[in-house]
């Protein structure tokens, strides 16, 4: 028996050796991953014999998944995957894209100075419900580095609010990380004071594939509000598996929404 | 059961596993790539170098001599040079002293082969002879005025015009198309960066289009912008071949086509996403290999990206006396050249 799955192991290695060509995954087209109501997403891979499936339910896409005929509108938040496969190819890696409904309008998203190169013009920048691609230079991204993105966000009246999501980018090739800490706080009038309402500390201990991080925290907070102050902290150091190692990191963000 | 034991058991039951699927996807040399009358099949095991005695780096261009033989530039400096026959033998290697090997131009000068070489690190352009001795080199072109230092000047590649004029491009430093006289003596400079259409950014490749025997020109990439543009041979903006999503290398010219290695893909930077097109004698794209072909509205094609992981970061086509098409490919693990044959 052990002599004969030997011999069928060999046989299968030298088959395997000559590995099929992978898929590239398809290209997604949409105008942004922020929307009000509802977004339309094409998506494209002109390859004979090879089709796109997707999931919008979180699970890994594969040839069983729905395949793509015409373009997907969406009206809630939705994380999208997808794939290429078929045609004597191996199937494509996934690729993924989350989109953001608006929640609770704000009036205003104030923000301390980003770095100089990435301090975009427009003050509505946090909340034009523009971005979401992974693209740093696309105008659309705040990006520090080493000092604290300090965000303060003013809502038309007093209501309850029960999570921030704040869109990061990370891309850590161009040395642009998840946050060290983000630390949430809301204004209670009352006190005259700051209260702390919600935290969240980032590892960073293995390479992410460039992407959007639309990251969402929970709010401990039982009155309503109307003033929310944040702060994300930039990685200090890069960790010791990336060439930046011990340098500090950026931090880019392109949106906030209020649920 | 120990961990050795286990890992050859659970790697025994994927293989079994897999199987059906592996045997159902075709091999990399059964599949025909490319479109139209443009269509190939790959051999990725081309050459015969020896990787510990003639390893390669980045392999950044290629070209064919008058007597057939394949030339591949490295910027690996045991041996920046490496010479094959067509079947991948490697016949003869030269050259340590090229650290930022980029450029690779040949040119029949009066019935001899020389090559043009464009060193990235050493801000020069240096013609040799086949056996790699100098004949000429260039320094960074003071008589332009517009360059402080030689570390302004990262030329990346050269044409040769009929009359022997030399263009080098200067791609990783300010963009300039510099021309010279044979014995390189500086014309006039042109190109550069700015927002209007004359104008380059990243203008890795430039080649002689003598297609058209009546109206030859220079083809010059700029590659950031996804495009080539074409300009009379003083330096006159002719017009601009969109090729939107393509990080377009150098042009190649060879009988009625246009060959070009695309670095990556605009929609995909960064992971590995190039591939190869070709374009008619109206520069319109006829094939792609390892990627779309587009449709086109009012002369524009639509955005061109990878299908196939074929290629990882392809940096030059060369194509041969037989129409062979040898692959050369900048970061991608030390790689040898593919050789693609027509079929």
């Amino acid at each position: 028996m052990r002599k004969i799955l030997l011999l069928l192991l060999i046989h299968l290695t030298a088959s395997c050796y000559a590995q099929p060509f992978q898929l590239a995954p398809p290209r997604l087209i949409y105008s942004s991953a922020f929307f009000k109501d509802s977004i339309t997403i094409r998506m494209e891979f002109s390859q004979p014999g090879a089709s796109i499936h997707y999931t919008t339910d979180g699970s890994e896409p594969g040839n069983n998944s729905p395949v793509y005929k015409e373009p997907l509108v969406i009206n809630k938040n939705t994380v999208l995957k997808v794939i290429s496969a078929g045609a004597g190819f191996l199937p494509s890696e996934t690729v993924k894209a989350s989109f953001i409904k608006e929640g609770i309008a704000a009036r205003q998203i104030a923000y301390s100075r980003p770095h100089e190169v990435y301090a975009q013009s427009a003050p509505a920048i946090l909340m034009d419900n523009k971005g979401g691609m992974p693209d740093f230079r696309n105008g659309q991204w705040l990006g520090y580095t080493g000092d604290t993105a300090a965000l303060t966000i003013r809502l038309h009246k007093k209501q309850k609010v029960k999570q921030v999501l704040i869109d990061f980018l990370q891309d850590e090739n161009s040395w642009i990380f998840l946050p060290e800490q983000v630390l949430v706080w809301y204004y209670d009038d009352g006190k005259k004071a700051f209260i702390p309402a919600g935290k969240k500390t980032f590892t960073h201990e293995a390479a992410a594939p460039r992407q959007c991080v639309p990251f969402t925290i929970a709010l401990d907070i039982a009155v309503p509000v109307d003033h929310l102050k944040i702060t994300a902290i930039p990685l200090q150091q890069i960790p010791a598996w990336h060439a930046g190692k011990g340098s500090r990191a950026w931090l880019f963000i392109d949106e906030i929404k209020v649920y | 059961m120990n961990r050795r034991h286990f890992i050859q058991q659970t790697s025994l039951a994927a293989s079994l596993w897999c199987a059906p699927a592996i045997l159902k996807k075709l091999a990399p040399d059964d599949i025909i790539l490319g479109h139209n009358n443009k269509r190939y099949r790959i051999q990725t095991q081309w050459s015969q170098a020896n990787a510990h005695a003639n390893p390669v780096n980045d392999c950044h261009e290629m070209v064919q001599d008058s007597n057939g033989r394949i030339i591949l530039l490295t910027n690996e400096t045991k041996n920046n040079v490496l010479i094959y026959d067509k079947n991948g033998k490697l016949l003869e290697t030269w050259g340590h002293e090229y650290p930022g090997a980029h450029g690779l131009t040949l040119f029949n000068e009066n019935g001899r082969d020389v090559l043009f070489i464009c060193d990235n690190n050493r801000h020069q352009v240096i013609k040799t002879d086949l056996k790699g001795n100098v004949l000429l080199t260039l320094n960074y072109p003071v008589e332009t005025g517009a360059y402080a230092n030689a570390e302004e000047y990262i030329p990346t590649e050269t044409a040769i015009a009929p009359n022997g004029d030399i263009y080098v491009a200067d791609g990783y430093g300010k963009d300039f198309i510099i021309q010279y006289d044979s014995r390189g003596k500086y014309i006039r400079h042109f190109g550069g960066r700015g927002n209007e259409p004359k104008h380059l950014s990243n203008a890795h490749g430039i080649c002689i289009d003598n297609r058209d025997k009546d109206n030859p020109c220079l083809v010059v990439s700029s590659r950031i912008q996804n495009a080539f543009k074409r300009y009379t041979f003083d330096g006159k903006y002719i017009n601009t071949i969109s090729l939107p999503g393509a990080w377009v290398c150098r042009p190649v010219i060879k009988g009625d086509y246009l060959y070009t290695a695309v670095l990556q893909s605009q929609s995909r930077i960064d992971l590995q996403s190039g591939f190869v097109l070709i374009l008619d004698k109206n520069y319109r794209v006829i094939s792609n290999i390892g990627g779309n072909l587009p449709d086109y509205t009012n002369n524009i094609p639509g955005e061109l990206y990878q299908t196939i992981k074929v290629f990882k970061y392809p940096h030059d086509v060369c194509i041969d006396d037989e129409e062979n098409m040898y692959i050369a490919q900048w970061n991608s693990g030390q790689a040898y050249p593919y050789k693609l044959l027509p079929v």
